[in-house]
């Protein structure tokens, strides 16, 4: 299994304030699978994918990842294994301003230690692939919504992840930008991508291999 | 990441731009006040060194040795029986009488033009210049100090008024220090009627016969004499410093204050900076940026801007020491100095900047306005 999350629970605050993101969610996911996390808002699903994403520690339970158990990795160490393990599609894109498109899908590569011509190969080989070589020198606020997301998948790829984490990544466009992202995602699962989407869609839900329904905390596999 | 500094700073041009003028504004002071205060030390230098081997008897007092010793009184008689003492070249000695003719710019620095009456003959007991060919021969005949000079607008054989008399400048003396520069030199007794001091002098300036003389000759003096006091030039060094110490402090309280306010200015863009990048800061930890390329980036911003601010700064600071000091030139050695403080304060500025950058979470990605 590529990941496995056993009996997770994620507690905000304490005492009569206290919120059970979280409560003991087990799930495993191997490699190539394409799973969508549904569910309403507050259910946690997002949590879930924060964990699973090394972004944040569970209260109680494990998430192994890549071989990786979570738990036992120091903050630097988490940091590394989200920079070459997992690649974060956002809603909101969060592509550098500052930078081209092509700067921003080299940005990961450099970080994980290349020099700067060998990463912007790497990412004109990737903007390439989501169809945005013709973009390169852009801004990100000379593009369209969905070009931002295209840029931003391949930002995900950048350094070969085990594992894509998309968080809503439809959520900020138009029915016919989230289509060709959820278009370009199936096609990158095709060829063998795993990723774990979250979103509160069900249309786009059921385009994934499983669904997984979550509420108030807890999961119901579907399919 | 270095990419990433540079594009950020340069998409905030106007505060970039400001942030720069700011430091430049601090560092061009620090290097101006440096400047004036370098030139300080090194008149004391050339004071003390062309007072090698001399002796300025003054007037006792509370203060101890001045130089010039613009408030010494000494009778007439009293500076004769000095000069008569072994030890004394008298052809290069001589009772002086000092007036203040253009008072200092600030306090505790010599006058800018100075009459001093000496004997005629015998300039070089007040100037220490053994090149100089010319003498006071005339009632009316007056030796300019380079500043003097300046503040005249006048050069050799030019005719200058001073108390409503008129003086034949007949030979202007080389730039030595701010003593000697701001002298106004006139026959002793010309002096003496000018400035109603009839039979008083301010001070005896006497040179040793021997190269070792001067110490013995001092002791000699202030036996004979318990009122006088003789100063050899490392006692003029001494007076000197003392009176340079409160310069040292206010130029180097002006210096602290000029730079703490330009790390603070840096400090608050930067932090500012930061609490509008958070998501954009979180999202570079969210994809795998490491703590260090995070303090890396804040580093960079903060340095470019105070390094840049220092280049800013080094030829504007030229131009107005050159303004300042009367010369123009490049210290190499300066300007690294001024480098070096430039990226001392880009690092001190950045510490709390990149302390608060490596604390935003990963989830601040997360956040959605």
């Amino acid at each position: 299994m590529l990941l496995e999350a056993k009996q997770l629970w994620k507690t905000y605050g304490s005492g009569e304030a206290r919120v059970h993101a979280l409560q003991g969610v087990s799930l495993a996911v191997a490699q190539g699978d394409f799973v969508a996390l549904v569910g309403p808002s507050g259910s946690g699903k997002s949590s879930l994918l924060h964990l699973i994403g090394a972004m944040d520690t569970p209260t109680r339970g494990a998430v192994t990842l890549a071989g990786e158990d979570l738990g036992r990795l120091r903050g630097s160490q988490l940091t590394a294994l989200r920079l070459r393990k997992v690649g974060f599609v956002f809603q909101t894109f969060n592509l550098m301003p500052t930078l081209t498109a092509l700067e921003n899908v080299a940005l990961p590569v450099q970080l994980a230690g290349a020099g700067t011509r060998q990463a912007r190969e790497r990412a004109r080989e990737l903007l390439t692939q989501v169809g945005l070589a013709d973009r390169a020198g852009h801004l990100p606020a000379q593009l369209s919504g969905g070009q931002k997301q295209r840029v931003a998948i391949a930002r995900a790829l950048a350094n070969d992840p085990a594992l894509i984490l998309a968080d809503e990544p439809t959520g900020a466009l138009d029915t016919a930008n989230g289509e060709a992202i959820m278009a370009l995602l199936e096609e990158l699962n095709r060829h063998g991508r795993t990723i774990m989407m979250v979103t509160h869609n069900e249309d786009l839900a059921s385009r994934a291999g499983r669904v997984l329904r979550m509420r108030d905390g807890r999961l119901a596999e579907a399919g | 990441m270095m990419a990433l500094a540079l594009k950020n700073l340069w998409n905030r041009k106007t505060r970039s731009l400001l942030t720069i003028l700011g430091i430049a504004v601090a560092i061009q002071l620090y290097v101006v006040m440096s400047g004036i205060m370098d030139s300080f030390d090194d008149d004391l230098q050339k004071q003390v060194a062309g007072m090698a081997g001399r002796l300025v008897v003054q007037q006792k007092s509370d203060a101890g040795t001045r130089f010039p010793p613009l408030d010494s009184v000494i009778e007439a008689t009293v500076a004769e029986a000095v000069l008569t003492l072994e030890g004394v070249d008298t052809a290069r000695s001589s009772p002086v009488l000092l007036q203040v003719v253009v008072p200092p710019p600030a306090i505790n620095l010599p006058p800018v033009v100075m009459a001093a009456g000496v004997v005629p003959g015998r300039e070089f007991a007040f100037t220490g210049n053994t090149a100089l060919q010319a003498q006071l021969k005339g009632e009316h005949d007056a030796i300019l100090g380079a500043a003097a000079a300046g503040y005249y607008g006048a050069k050799a054989g030019d005719t200058i008024s001073v108390q409503d008399e008129s003086f034949v400048v007949v030979a202007v003396l080389p730039e030595t220090n701010m003593v000697t520069d701001g002298v106004l030199l006139l026959p002793l007794p010309t002096a003496q009627r000018l400035f109603l001091r009839h039979s008083l002098v301010s001070a005896v300036m006497l040179t040793a016969t021997s190269a070792d003389g001067a110490k013995p000759l001092a002791a000699a003096i202030e036996s004979a004499h318990p009122k006088l006091l003789a100063a050899t030039a490392d006692d003029v060094a001494r007076s000197a410093n003392e009176l340079l110490a409160i310069q040292r402090k206010f130029f180097a309280a002006v210096n602290s204050t000029a730079l703490a306010v330009a790390a603070v200015v840096v400090m608050i863009v930067m932090v500012m900076a930061i609490f509008e990048r958070k998501k954009e800061i979180g999202t570079l930890k969210a994809i795998g940026a490491s703590t260090g390329r995070i303090l890396c980036l804040i580093m960079t911003e903060s340095l470019t801007l105070s390094v840049v601010g220092g280049l800013v700064a080094l030829p504007a600071s030229t131009v107005i020491n050159g303004l300042i000091l009367g010369e123009y030139h490049i210290d190499l050695s300066k300007w690294l100095q001024t480098l070096a403080v430039a990226v001392l304060l880009g690092v001190i500025a950045s510490l709390w900047p990149a302390w608060a950058a490596q604390r935003v979470h990963p989830l601040e990605s997360l956040t959605y306005e």
